[in-house]
């Protein structure tokens, strides 16, 4: 009777215990690794791997691709500015070719972005040098060129250009895009950004997609000043102080393979910054380099490059040869 | 010995019966100084207790009936030598208690660190005359530098 | 990595010297300390698998303290591998045979049993006096602070502060100390 009266229960509960017990395998199927394996196999053995342009593909929408594009970066390019950016000269040369060859005569609509290129050249060199005199008041000219410089090279456009997604949107003859491409069409979307909206806003977007890559940066590696005490000295006797004055804080192990010198530079008893190295004159040359940062303000524990500020016109900073502290404090 | 005492003391006050007393047997004490002081036709000659002569070093006491060392409320060590040789003679024992007037504890305590120091060499001017001052000259394990651990004093307060 | 990166690197992994006078010491309380110094445990660094351990030389190893009586009591054990070549040996015998072995031993015994124990100790100098050989001494950079102040012997202290000691005990007036 009791068993019968137990069994009745668990068939009453039998649907909510079911739902409560179920197991949910969510393992790799045994299929699926052989199939990877031979896949692998064979992309070994082919010689040449044959590699197209993800717009050759037949499942490629290059208009809804272009919408994507767009939302994707929450921007407001038109379409035709969009479309005329991303085609190159040498693709319309190219398509030409072909039409000619089949026996087209009718002309091509489309209009290449050569234009846009240089007047995004332009743009971006102003906004960016704008914006690096703005967060870096106190840094020298030759930094704020060497900052640009490296900001707006080849590599790092081209990097960020990718990055951004236009590596399969560019139209052109080449293939695979090389680096010099990558980086025109970036001019080209900052020129019709501009066109599309207004400068502002392509300032905006310079700002949060190349600049604020310096954020992870050590600036030093990008800039540093050859032969630092010299331009300590300059600096100092500009102001009016004392030459520097460089001392012995703490030395350990002077006699063994590994020497630590820590050296201190003074103007006129005031301290103004100190260094380590593994001799003399190389701690001497990094004390006056600390020096020098925390002057420029450009130390590992100063304030670092804020990304949120609005663009504007700055005036130039003062270069290496003029500069002095009291002008901007 | 006896004998030869009960003889000195018996010359001493018999056939040496200076009244002056300018040559004294025993050490002076300097416990009182005699002033004299002339009134008039009065002479006063009065013997007037000396004040000590640490007295102004002498620690503020505290009326709160605790013994001179808690009412101070310093954690002696047996290092601290400065302290310990107000406990004792000249020859390094302890002072009793109703001299000292410290606390049982604290009695026993200062006893026993001065036990410490002495072992460790630390109070060599307060010995018995022959005994070694430098404890550099000791023998065997005992010329070698030791310390003691208070807390293995037993009394204690806590 | 820029050179001012390389610099603060150079600072960071430095390798300190640091000086022990063991005058009145305890060797093996204050091996704990050194041990630490040794193996880089007192450095914000400090990791399992990193090595920045510091130098460490200690001097006046022969003027160490022990306490109570220990210099009797304390046995170091050796067995030269014989039948019946078990030798003990009291502290005080072995200070007197070598004034540094005492607080070598006590090092290397705090080190710990692991394979950083003998490269660790490679950095431990003791010397049995303050006279230490010029290349080392101008190594020396920090002190590692006692943990024992030095007593002063009654002989040692000056007439001056002998006489202006605060007194503590009040004597009766009649007590006159001989």
């Amino acid at each position: 009777m009791f068993r019968l009266r137990v069994c009745t229960r668990l068939a009453a509960q039998l649907p909510r215990a079911a739902l409560v017990n179920q197991i949910f395998q969510r393992e790799i199927k045994r299929s699926v690794r052989p199939v990877l394996i031979e896949l692998t196999k064979r992309k070994r053995m082919q010689k040449n791997p044959i590699s197209q342009p993800r717009n050759k593909w037949i499942d490629w929408n290059r208009d809804a691709e272009l919408y994507a594009f767009n939302q994707r970066l929450s921007e407001k390019f038109k379409t035709d500015l969009l479309e005329q950016a991303f085609t190159h000269r040498s693709y319309i040369i190219q398509e030409e070719d072909e039409r000619k060859k089949v026996g087209l005569e009718s002309q091509l609509q489309l209009v290449d972005n050569q234009e846009l290129i240089d007047e995004g050249k332009q743009i971006a060199s102003l906004v960016v040098e704008n914006y690096l005199n703005e967060v870096l008041p106190l840094a020298p000219r030759e930094c704020i060129l060497a900052l640009k410089n490296y900001l707006l090279a080849e590599g790092n456009l081209a990097k960020t250009s990718s990055g951004i997604g236009t590596k399969d949107l560019i139209l052109t003859a080449e293939y695979p895009v090389s680096e010099e491409t990558l980086m025109n069409t970036f001019y080209a979307l900052v020129s019709a950004l501009n066109r599309s909206v207004d400068l502002e806003h392509v300032g905006k977007f310079i700002r949060d997609i190349v600049i604020s890559t310096l954020a992870e940066k050590d600036l030093i590696e990008i800039w540093c000043p050859e032969d630092p005490m010299e331009i300590l000295n300059d600096i100092l006797d500009r102001e009016g102080r004392a030459y520097a004055e460089s001392r012995i804080i703490g030395q350990t192990g002077v006699n063994t393979l590994i020497p630590v010198y820590n050296i201190a530079v003074y103007s006129n008893k005031e301290f103004l910054g100190s260094g380590m190295g593994d001799s003399i004159e190389e701690a001497e040359k990094m004390a006056a380099l600390n020096a020098l940062l925390r002057m420029f303000d450009l130390l590992d524990s100063s304030k670092p490059i804020s990304c949120n500020l609005p663009i504007r016109d700055a005036e130039c900073n003062s270069s290496l040869e003029s500069w002095k502290r009291s002008d901007k404090v | 010995m006896a004998f030869a005492r009960c003889i000195a003391k018996f010359t001493k006050n018999y056939f040496l019966p200076d009244s002056s007393r300018s040559i004294s047997i025993t050490a002076t004490r300097n416990i009182k100084e005699i002033r004299e002081v002339k009134e008039n036709n009065t002479t006063i000659i009065e013997g007037i207790v000396k004040p000590h002569p640490k007295e102004h070093l002498m620690l503020k006491s505290c009326d709160n009936g605790a013994c001179p060392l808690c009412s101070a409320g310093v954690n002696v060590k047996h290092t601290d030598v400065l302290i310990l040789k107000q406990f004792v003679r000249s020859d390094g024992c302890m002072l009793p208690r109703r001299i000292t007037g410290l606390c049982n504890i604290q009695q026993k305590r200062v006893g026993i660190m001065v036990t410490m120091a002495h072992r460790a060499g630390l109070m060599g001017t307060l010995k018995p005359k022959n005994c070694r001052m430098d404890p550099k000259k000791r023998r065997d394990w005992r010329k070698y530098n030791t310390y003691y651990d208070e807390t293995t004093i037993k009394q204690s307060y806590y | 990595m820029s050179i001012v990166r390389r610099s603060q690197q150079w600072g960071t992994f430095a390798r300190m010297w640091h000086v022990f006078d063991a005058t009145w010491q305890d060797p093996y309380q204050s091996s704990q300390i050194i041990a630490k110094y040794l193996l880089g445990r007192h450095k914000p660094i400090s990791h399992p698998m990193n090595r920045c351990g510091d130098h460490v030389v200690v001097i006046n190893s022969s003027e160490i303290a022990l306490r109570g009586d220990e210099w009797q009591m304390r046995v170091y054990f050796h067995h030269d591998t014989y039948h019946g070549g078990a030798s003990w040996t009291k502290a005080w015998e072995l200070h007197k045979k070598d004034p540094t072995m005492i607080m070598k031993k006590a090092v290397y015994r705090a080190l710990g049993n692991n394979l950083t124990r003998h490269q660790a100790y490679a950095r431990l100098h003791v010397f049995l006096d303050d006279k230490i050989p010029l290349e080392i001494q101008q190594n020396l950079s920090s002190q590692i602070k006692q943990l024992r102040p030095v007593p002063q012997r009654l002989d040692q202290i000056s007439p001056e502060e002998l006489e202006n000691f605060p007194q503590i005990v009040k004597l009766p007036e009649t007590y006159v100390l001989t």
